[in-house]
């Protein structure tokens, strides 16, 4: 029988692959150490850079000569991914593997790229060790050193390190490197992301001296306002280590501990490590050999201690929650050959939206991730490199995880996952990978996890009902099913690592999700579905960007945009999901009634003390006053109260809004840092009474066509002149001219200026938004909603009151259906020359589910781009994500007000709108409000049309028109995050049913 | 409301339909578990064990996104179902909890030994406190065969 090849061998995991250790470097002194350069450790030498490279279509067509014989090859930059090099052909699919399923075995001509490098080195000293490091390659790697085998690695984002000692030379010496795309491990690396390889972390060497450090684990127990520290440290050729920990250069425990020993020290009344507090101590390991000390290895140390009592979690004691996110790795030029800058910056924009844990989806990350984590005060899901998500598309998702025969390949994986980062303070949990099912593996996995920290709780979603693991937890379970866990809870503490899919304009619903979480405190984490949009830039040959995604590389069979699904987008912007994600979980709660603030504290270990409220007020669109109130030292879950009372004597519109800010700086945010923004309160303009629709009664048509002269509707100001198949209508600002057949409002001249570029229409759809492809696809593109066609009949104008009025009535219905809503419409053109339109709206047929809005949409001249508005903003919302958005006096312009998803959708939608004003330069242009005591309404501007939006799959496929279309809605779906989770939650949901609405349009003089 | 004589006549009259397998599944899964907790398969559905007296509830519930179905495990158990229309709401509808709580006339229905009971969604229904009975109290999903469900 044949050999398996190493690279279909799921029983070897490598070829003299050192054990996993945790992850530090030794320097020659305590200064060295102390400035944590690991560039500057012993011998260290950077491999990124230059290397000569080849991509070959066979695994064997790689010419032996490459191990030992420079070659005269193409030069790539390393770290990298080779596909967005050039070489090679990018895929993209969720979880569909790109062969076809035969495990162990991937296709024989699998991609192999070879890696050359010649660096210049000295042989180690006697007893001295070089280390070879690799961070990550992607799947599989042969490593030669001067025509030497060194060694073999599987498990693309596990660090993997070769004892090169015997082949380095004095001189040149040439690395070779060859990386196959697909192994058996691939098949366990089945994560949502591109399909791409290389060598895409950091690689370096390091030189060990004779007497080293070769692991450490490190550990704290709560006794009191104490921490019990333990380590145990394991070296080579050591006689003796001493172990310190200080704090800000004053040492608060010591002790020396012999090699392979264990020692446990106390801090006293120490500082724990928490995400409100990310407090580090420095420790020291110094190792002594024959010698005297011979090298120093520095430690970041968080006290950090998770506990699970009474199935709670609690870190250092304390009962917490995980306002997570799920990040990949992802950079719009590299790929997940992420650099360091970028890490350090996701990071920090996730601290600066309120975010406090992270799920390293779903693999493990550079391991200078989880010292930013430690510093900059993020909880980590760790979670392992572990997915073979592939098998349910042959409904056989736990194939592999219920098969003894890949148990090797599974541990090794925990194993050196936890190995190099137990360390770790802001690491709560371990999570065992994700979406493979269920099996005697992932036991396995589990047992050795707690073999190696037995403390840290350990996670896995698909243990369903948390048969081994130490939380129990779900994916994409609806807001209501989260209360039926909290109402009934299961021992073990529940989280969410899936939720609130942010395909392109959303996720909406968060509100409701973290009202439910915060009810139970059985819940304890909530993960975003994901972090970033994993778009990867390219250029029109105009040299306009946008971002690419599944199949746009002819790449098939592929999950098209689903990978776009971040709450920021691929330039690594915050998209408005994540505004509203950050106030949704913003730590502070700020609620106004009977003229008292009240702030409550929703952190979990750390008081308000560094918290101020900024309390803005405007009256009738003014700023009128600013207030500062200085929280104070509110503990954790506490409430203050501040009383208030709200300027707005006298007012007819008027909005109070309290901004949450910290006065003090983080290595994340300066002072001043806006945390959160609360509505304290609202008064819209002075109610009136009822306003009923007016009768629809038209006049006969015939008695329009008839009337050739102006008729003075008695009013100075107002005349009406049909002419032919047109209605002019002159007010005391100008003319409104209809067309008599159509019911179009053709013109409306004001003041010398044409105020519409298209007539008004009452319209049902708008341009599909990704979290609601799957109501088109099973609801309205099967009843071609996108395609009502209006039909206008009866169309009748009359005198009433002085007013002109103007009716018709429309059928707006798809093609080939019987069914759609008869809409009665009546446009009051008073003699001030402001014009009402009324609309009332009856379905007929079988259709009663839900559409994309009720509203009306008309074209305005391009010049109408300054918009003014008194309703939520100041960035878009929708029904169901509007808590970022309070209500207020705003104002910005239409090409401001464009969000630039990657697939273009929906946008710019602002609710809870009292009137809007768009105007040019010099202030001239129109005004839409409802009468006072109607509901308020929802608009938006685009400077495209529906159907430009609705044709464009990437941004640069639009381009601005000389007009801007207004959307003026009565009702707005809400979002959901149905791309992959919730449907739009009962209370958002636009229904096709009857309804009636008005707007006023007035024009405005300007200036 | 529709009453099944058995589990397995569910899936001879739903036939295979996402939701209605997992209903299965966690029929099939729920002896196992841990009574009085609540469990999931996917966003198809929630379900929780424990006797008529521990299910039961005092208030009529309607429901919108998730239907109430209840399946005998031991004995009989005893629902009272009536339509939304013939009741008076109690409270509105939460999208939290996806319930309304109603007050009115309800029609008294037996699920025999074994047997299964599905409210439809325009009907409230609360278990009633039957001695000896058990039951699996688990919301299922309006969502059909056509949309997905995770």
């Amino acid at each position: 029988m044949r050999e398996p090849l190493d690279w279909e061998n799921q029983a070897l995991t490598g070829r003299h692959r050192m054990p996993a250790r945790a992850y530090f470097f030794g320097y020659a002194t305590p200064e060295l150490a102390a400035g944590r350069d690991r560039t500057a450790s012993r011998g260290f030498v950077d491999l990124t850079g230059e290397w000569r490279f080849r991509l070959f279509d066979h695994p064997t067509r790689v010419p032996a000569s490459f191990e030992a014989t420079e070659q005269e090859w193409d030069t790539v930059v390393v770290p990298h991914l080779w596909q967005l090099d050039g070489h090679g052909s990018l895929q993209y699919t969720d979880e569909g593997y790109p062969f076809p399923i035969e495990p162990p075995h991937v296709p024989a001509d699998t991609p192999t790229g070879a890696y050359q490098r010649t660096v210049r080195l000295s042989t180690p000293a006697p007893g001295e060790q070089v280390v070879l490091r690799l961070d990550g390659v992607e799947s599989y790697a042969e490593i030669f050193l001067n025509g030497a085998f060194v060694g073999m690695t599987k498990g693309s984002r596990l660090a993997a390190e070769f004892d090169v000692t015997a082949h380095v030379v004095d001189g040149d010496n040439l690395f070779a490197i060859k990386v196959l795309q697909f192994s058996d491990a691939t098949y366990i690396e089945d994560q949502d992301m591109w399909w791409a390889s290389g060598i895409f972390r950091a690689l370096y060497l390091v030189t060990r001296p004779a007497a080293r450090l070769t692991d450490f684990h490190v550990r704290t127990h709560r006794v009191g306002d104490d921490a019990e520290v333990t380590l145990t440290a394991a070296a080579t050729g050591a006689t003796e280590l001493a172990w310190s920990i200080t704090d800000g250069g004053v040492v608060v425990a010591e002790t020396r501990l012999a090699p392979g020993a264990t020692a446990t020290v106390t801090v006293p009344a120490a500082r724990f490590w928490n995400p409100e507090d990310p407090h580090l101590y420095d420790m020291l390991i110094t190792v002594v050999g024959p010698d005297g000390a011979s090298e120093y290895v520095p430690h970041r140390l968080g006290l950090a201690e998770v506990t699970v009592e009474d199935g709670r979690l609690l870190l250092n004691g304390a009962y917490f929650m995980m306002h997570g996110v799920n990040r990949h790795d992802h950079d719009d030029r590299r790929g997940r050959a992420v650099g360091l800058d970028r890490v350090r910056r996701d990071l920090e924009l996730m601290k600066r939206h309120n975010i406090n844990a992270v799920r390293t989806a779903h693999y493990p990350n550079d391991p200078r991730f989880y010292e930013l984590c430690d510093e900059i005060g993020l909880m980590v899901l760790a979670e392992t490199d572990l997915e073979s998500h592939g098998f349910a598309n042959v409904g056989d998702l736990s194939r592999i995880t219920d098969d003894p025969a890949w148990e090797a390949a599974y541990v090794d994986r925990i194993e050196r996952h936890v190995l190099a980062q137990r360390n770790h303070a802001s690491i709560v949990m371990w999570s065992l990978g994700n979406e493979s099912g269920y099996g005697c593996n992932i036991r396995a996995m589990y047992r050795r996890a707690k073999e190696l920290d037995p403390h840290r709780p350990v996670h896995y979603e698909e243990d369903r009902n948390a048969e081994v693991v130490d939380v129990i937890s779900t994916m994409y379970s609806r807001v209501s099913q989260m209360n039926d866990f909290g109402e009934h809870p299961h021992p073990k503490p529940r989280i969410i690592c899936e939720y609130g899919h942010a395909m392109g304009n959303g996720p909406g619903g968060l509100s409701e999700y973290q009202a439910v979480f915060d009810r139970w405190d059985s819940i304890q984490g909530h993960f975003v579905w994901e972090w970033a949009d994993h778009g990867l830039l390219a250029r029109t040959d105009e040299g306009r960007e946008f971002h690419r995604y599944g199949g746009d590389y002819g790449d098939y069979p592929n999950n098209a945009n689903f990978c776009i699904d971040g709450l920021v987008f691929p330039w690594q912007a915050p998209s408005p999901g994540l505004i509203e994600y950050g106030q949704v979980i913003c730590p502070v709660r700020v609620t106004y009634a009977g003229g008292v603030v009240r702030v409550t504290n929703r952190r979990w270990f750390t008081d308000l003390s560094d918290i101020e409220l900024r309390v803005d007020t405007w009256a009738d669109g003014v700023l009128t006053r600013t207030d500062v109130l200085q929280v104070g030292a509110v503990a954790p879950g506490e409430t203050a109260e501040f009383p208030y009372d709200l300027p707005v004597v006298g007012a007819s519109e008027a909005a109070a809004i309290a901004t949450v800010v910290t006065n003090r700086a983080a290595s994340w945010c300066e002072p001043g840092h806006e945390l959160g923004r609360y509505q304290l309160a609202v008064r819209p303009s002075t109610d009136a009474g009822p306003f009923p629709l007016a009768e629809l009664c038209p006049s006969p048509l015939a008695e329009v066509l008839a009337a050739g002269e102006p008729r003075n509707l008695g009013s100075a100001t107002l005349h009406a002149y049909p002419d032919q198949h047109r209605l002019h209508v002159d007010t005391a600002t100008g003319r409104l001219t209809f067309d008599t057949l159509t019911a179009d409002l053709l013109s409306w001249t004001a003041d010398g200026r044409e105020l519409v570029a298209s007539p008004l229409r009452v319209g049902f759809w708008k341009p599909l938004v990704d979290n609601h492809q799957q109501e088109a696809d099973d609801l309205w593109f099967p009843r071609h909603l996108q395609l009502m066609q209006t039909s206008i009949r009866d169309v009748a104008w009359r005198e009433d009151g002085g007013d002109a009025v103007v009716t018709y009535r429309a059928r707006i219905a798809p093609p080939v259906f019987d069914f759609g809503c008869h809409v009665d419409v009546e446009w009051r053109i008073a003699p001030d020359g402001a014009a009402t339109l009324r609309a009332a709206g009856s379905p007929y047929g079988d259709y009663r589910d839900i559409v994309p809005r009720i509203g009306v949409t008309l074209e305005v001249p391009g010049d109408l781009r300054r918009v003014a508005w008194f309703g939520r903003g100041p960035g878009e919302n929708y029904p169901d994500s509007a808590a970022a958005n309070p209500i207020g006096f705003w104002s910005s312009d239409v090409d401001a007000m464009v969000t630039p998803y990657v697939v273009p959708q929906d946008y710019g939608n602002r609710g809870d709108v009292r009137w809007v004003e768009l105007t040019d330069g010099s202030g001239q242009g129109l005004r839409v409000s409802r009468r006072p005591g109607e509901r308020p309404f929802h608009f938006s501007a685009w400077p495209y049309t529906c159907e430009d939006i609705d044709a464009a799959r990437h941004v640069t496929d639009l381009t601005p028109r000389d007009t801007v279309t207004v959307n003026l809605n009565d009702q707005v779906l809400g979002l959901g995050s149905n791309s992959w989770g919730s449907e739009v939650l009962d209370s958002y949901r636009t229904r096709f049913e009857s309804f009636s609405f008005e707007f006023t349009l007035q024009p405005l003089k300007g200036n | 409301m529709r009453i099944f004589d058995s589990h397995s006549a569910l899936r001879d009259l739903l036939g295979a339909e996402k939701r209605w397998s997992r209903t299965r599944e966690a029929l099939a899964a729920a002896p196992s578990l841990t009574e009085g907790v609540t469990y999931s398969i996917g966003d198809s559905l929630t379900y929780r064990t424990g006797s008529a007296a521990d299910l039961a509830a005092r208030e009529l519930t309607g429901r919108r996104r998730y239907l109430m179905v209840v399946a005998s495990m031991a004995g009989e158990v005893a629902v009272e179902v009536a339509r939304q229309e013939d009741l008076a709401a109690v409270a509105p509808y939460s999208d939290l909890t996806d319930r309304q709580p109603f007050t009115g006339p309800a029609e008294r229905v037996l699920i025999p030994d074994g047997g299964l009971l599905i409210v439809d969604i325009d009907e409230a229904a609360r278990i009633l406190p039957t001695p000896d009975a058990r039951a699996v109290l688990l919301h299922v999903t309006v969502e059909g065969a056509s949309f997905h469900n995770k």
